[in-house]
């Protein structure tokens, strides 16, 4: 597929998720209504909807669908391998883990909306910065193995930890904590999207690497020999991924899968350098998420599911079919 | 007797002594903290009805005794499966047991409103055997048998598949949240009830286990060895395997979720005796055991009267050392 | 003309040392290659010539400059270094795979000039692939694959082209495809190539200078005909060594050899 046919295709599929996701939901408005509402004809209630509840849950959407592509691509060119995801790899579990902290151990207060962020940050950061310290022999030969390993365990070690921690006395605070560890998009309000700022910043430093990325997917004695700084490289790579999954949790929750499906997608459709992949690894990220959630608020409406879960559920065994193609 | 044969001993000795030393801490300290004349008083009377006899023999005791099979059984199971897999890496709890238990219940809670513990240990046993089942069948290689690369993302993968399909039931069907803080893990609340139903299984596991060990060791030499020694290996291989079912899954339902303890205590166990089943399943179970009495006394001990997690006190101790072994390589294929 | 020099180098590997006090100097415009058995320290040296391995003592030389004092973007516009299987895991285009060679000369984002793209489609001429520009590296045959990394090396436009084992595992026509490439590379443009091969007739046929080496250290450097002896060949490799004289190209052929005695 060509890259011009691929951005139309997927480009003119985003601009229909989206209008549906502002359309459908707990109700429905169709689409002379949406029209309606963004001319300034519409009646309060439905303004309401669409611009208190849907917009914001279709930019959380994007945001989050964008930046889980986009570190699952980095997490794949750093790993060497398709089967890297910020979820797999315990960025997650390590933010989550230092959320569950400060929500037992720090009063509640109003800044705890500011201060969450920052811990999140430190928890992605941390995790991240052990496996990598983990899986490096001397010289900068990263062992993608090793780190794969450890990510794997860490993630399901530190995730059992995440509810323990929060604990059963204040049972608000663990209702969140569940939330949270199921994916549940709790950052579609205004409040929560003043993050995004944060992310774009993030998304820009990362693109303007792109040329640096394409050089990790070589073998290290090659990218070494054509002059790059190869342990700044990576570790630019890891801290850029985790900022952006330890901020994109605090949004949309403990979603996994989107790096690893989006990541795989845009391989097959676009094997192109990262000027090329970042903007379709992202489209296609915010693509998955944006229609999961879609299906999920409109056909289980009364007991909505978390959009994690349902994503989880189609990206693991797409996982498992990925890997016994890869044991080939 | 042999060198090492008494080496033997002297381990199960050394062992053996720290388990009771455990059993009388774990009953005797926690949030309340009694003298040993209590103690004994309490013992010697157990029909007596005091405060101090709630607490001790209604409470602790079956926890603390929960807490021993609970880290005999997972640490066996963790040691048969390195043998059966011939990979160090095979932990019950990393490989999907935990979810696959989880999702059983989450069943077995939609479709009737409370569970007897013989039902709960059924459903653990359930989940766990086919949580088991796909991450072996989606990890073994042809030629190249189980990579620890493979098996830790099968068994990542499964877990989240069940994990998420359990949580999901649970949201859906607004079952109980008993169910979540079951996973969360700990030996919280363990009575005689449950003690009762669950305690045989472990008890004939280690049994069985340990009168047939020495058909593990041969199995561990791999397949070519085994046939050539004469042995049935596939009607053992089975076997061995239903036992890592029935330990880890019965140990899962009384604990909740567990990791490392199957990994980790069979590899310090391994370093002391090599790759004979026959004196590691012993010193594992015990080590085991005593691990987890000392690991629940610990989560009670630290902030009373709050529980630290069990869980917590587990990845704690158990996580460095992990962290360890990767990086010194113990994991390459 | 630049010279690449290696002033008594050491070289370890945790803790163990693998070339020792080892002194060599690679002619400009020549193709020199250097053989020797397993474990001699062939690779070892060609990756501290390249600044890919650290130096415990002494000091590599590029053009009478310490390459310690050279920045690694300046050492990569001088040095081209191909390794052995060179290995890429991600779908990627041929062209995209040549065009990363240019690195050393981008800056910031890293759009591809007009020169740049000029010098990938003469490396790609060079190396006759421009007909796979579009295909996928990983659906080439070794040959191919091997062509387009050498291809990579073209890009980086440099003096000196560094090669480990570059025809090992490869079909004897695509051998001999390299090499060609590697002749008419010196002979057109003037570039010094210092490879390590495992086949002597190939090293014989093709070098215009050998270096035998034995336990990290140099036995002998000098012309082809003074280092393909029965006496070089049996320090080197332990091997009673018949040599002809290849009629075609003149150089010594090894036809055949038994075990020491």
């Amino acid at each position: 597929m060509t890259k011009k046919r691929f951005f139309l295709i997927t480009g003119s599929l985003f601009i229909i998720s989206v209008v549906l996701s502002l359309a459908l939901g707990n109700a429905k408005l169709d689409l002379i209504e949406l029209w309606d509402v963004m001319t300034g004809q519409a009646t309060p209630a439905q303004n309401f909807v669409v611009f208190e509840l849907r917009m914001p849950r279709v930019l959380a959407c994007l945001l989050a669908g964008a930046s889980l592509g986009l570190s699952g691509l980095l997490l794949q060119t750093l790993t060497q391998n398709p089967l890297a995801d910020s979820g797999t790899l315990g960025v997650n579990a390590g933010a989550g883990l230092l959320i569950a902290f400060a929500l037992r151990y720090l009063p509640q207060g109003s800044y705890m909306s500011q201060l969450l962020p920052l811990v999140s940050v430190i928890g992605g950061l941390l995790v991240s910065w052990s496996i990598y310290q983990l899986a490096r022999k001397q010289q900068s030969i990263l062992d993608p193995i090793k780190f794969i390993i450890t990510g794997v365990t860490l993630s399901a070690i530190l995730s059992t930890s995440i509810l323990p921690v929060v604990g059963h006395v204040e049972q608000a605070k663990l209702t969140y904590m569940i939330d949270w560890l199921s994916g549940k998009i709790m950052g579609d309000n205004w409040t929560s999207l003043s993050l995004a700022p944060l992310l774009l910043i993030l998304w820009g430093l990362i693109y303007y690497r792109s040329r640096i990325f394409d050089l990790l997917t070589l073998a290290e004695e090659s990218s070494l020999a054509l002059g790059l700084d190869l342990r700044k490289a990576r570790r630019d790579l890891l801290i850029l991924t985790s900022l952006l999954v330890s901020l994109t949790v605090i949004i949309a929750g403990n979603i996994v899968f989107i790096g690893l499906l989006a990541g795989h997608m845009s391989q097959l459709f676009v094997p192109a350098g990262h000027r090329v992949r970042i903007p379709a690894t992202m489209l296609l990220g915010v693509l998955i998420l944006l229609v999961a959630d879609t299906l999920t608020r409109t056909f289980l409406i009364g007991n909505t599911l978390p959009t994690g879960i349902v994503v989880s559920v189609i990206g693991a065994p797409y996982f498992l079919f990925l890997m016994k193609k890869a044991q080939r | 007797m042999s060198f090492s044969n008494k080496k033997f001993v002297a381990q199960l000795t050394v062992i053996s002594l720290l388990f009771l030393l455990g059993l009388y801490c774990g009953l005797r300290f926690g949030a309340i903290s009694y003298s040993q004349q209590e103690l004994l008083t309490t013992f010697l009377h157990p029909f007596k009805e005091t405060a101090t006899q709630d607490v001790l023999l209604d409470l602790r005791l079956p926890r603390v005794l929960a807490a021993g099979l609970v880290g005999a059984a997972m640490a066996t199971a963790g040691a048969i499966m390195q043998g059966l897999m011939r990979n160090a890496i095979a932990d019950p709890g990393l490989l999907g047991i935990n979810a696959g238990a989880g999702l059983a219940l989450a069943l077995g809670y939609l479709f009737f409103k409370s569970l007897h513990y013989s039902m709960i240990l059924l459903l653990c046993l359930l989940g766990a055997t086919i949580a088991a089942f796909l991450v072996l069948a989606l990890s073994y290689q042809a030629r190249i048998g189980f990579s620890s690369l493979y098996l830790l993302l099968a068994g990542a993968m499964v877990s989240a598949l069940f994990t998420a399909l359990g949580q999901g039931l649970v949201t859906y069907f607004k079952l109980s949240p008993t169910i979540i803080g079951w996973q969360a893990g700990g030996l919280v609340g363990v009575n005689w009830a449950m003690l009762k139903v669950i305690a045989p299984f472990i008890l004939v596991g280690l049994m069985l286990a340990f009168i047939l060990a020495k058909q593990l060791t041969i199995l561990s030499l791999g397949q070519t060895f085994s046939v050539a020694l004469g042995q049935k290996t596939t009607r053992f291989m089975v076997f061995f395997l239903g036992l890592v079912l029935i330990l880890s899954g019965a140990a899962v339902a009384l604990v909740g979720s567990l990791f490392l303890v199957g990994l980790i205590i069979p590899h310090i166990v391994k370093q002391w005796t090599g790759p004979v089943y026959q004196k590691i399943l012993p010193l594992t179970a015990l080590l085991g055991a005593t691990f987890m009495i000392w690991a629940d006394l610990l989560s009670r001990f630290i902030a009373p009267p709050y529980e630290t997690p069990l869980i917590s006190v587990v990845s704690v101790t158990c996580l460095p050392y992990f962290l360890w072994m990767i990086h010194k390589g113990e994991f390459y294929d | 003309m630049i010279e690449l020099r290696a002033n008594k180098i050491t070289v370890a590997y945790q803790a163990k040392k693998i070339i020792t006090d080892l002194s060599v100097t690679f002619k400009a415009d020549k193709i020199t290659t250097i053989i020797g058995a397993n474990g001699c320290g062939k690779s070892t040296l060609l990756k501290a010539l390249t600044r890919l391995w650290p130096v415990a003592q002494g000091e590599v030389m590029l053009a009478g400059r310490s390459l310690l004092s050279l920045d690694t973007k300046e050492i990569a516009r001088r040095i081209a270094f191909l390794p052995q299987s060179p290995k890429l895991t991600t779908a990627t285009k041929v062209y995209d795979l040549v065009s990363y060679g240019r690195y050393p000369y981008q800056k910031g984002f890293g759009r591809l000039t007009a020169s740049d793209k000029q010098k990938i489609d003469q490396a790609l001429e060079l190396t006759a692939t421009k007909h796979l520009k579009d295909n996928l590296v990983e659906e080439l045959s070794g040959g191919q694959r091997q062509r387009v990394f050498i291809a990579m090396t073209l890009v980086q436009d440099t003096d000196i082209i560094v090669l480990d084992e570059p025809t090992t595992y490869l079909d004897m026509n695509h051998q001999l495809e390299i090499m060609e490439i590697l002749q008419k590379l010196k002979q057109e443009e003037n570039k010094t190539i210092i490879m390590v091969l495992h086949d002597l007739n190939l090293a014989a046929r093709f070098s215009d200078e050998l270096v035998a080496m034995r336990a990290g250290k140099i036995v002998k450097q000098d012309a082809v005909s003074a280092v393909m002896t029965p006496e070089v060949l049996r320090e080197v490799f332990r091997i009673d060594a018949q040599l002809i004289q290849d009629p075609t190209s003149g150089r010594p052929l090894l036809l055949n050899y038994q075990l020491c005695k």
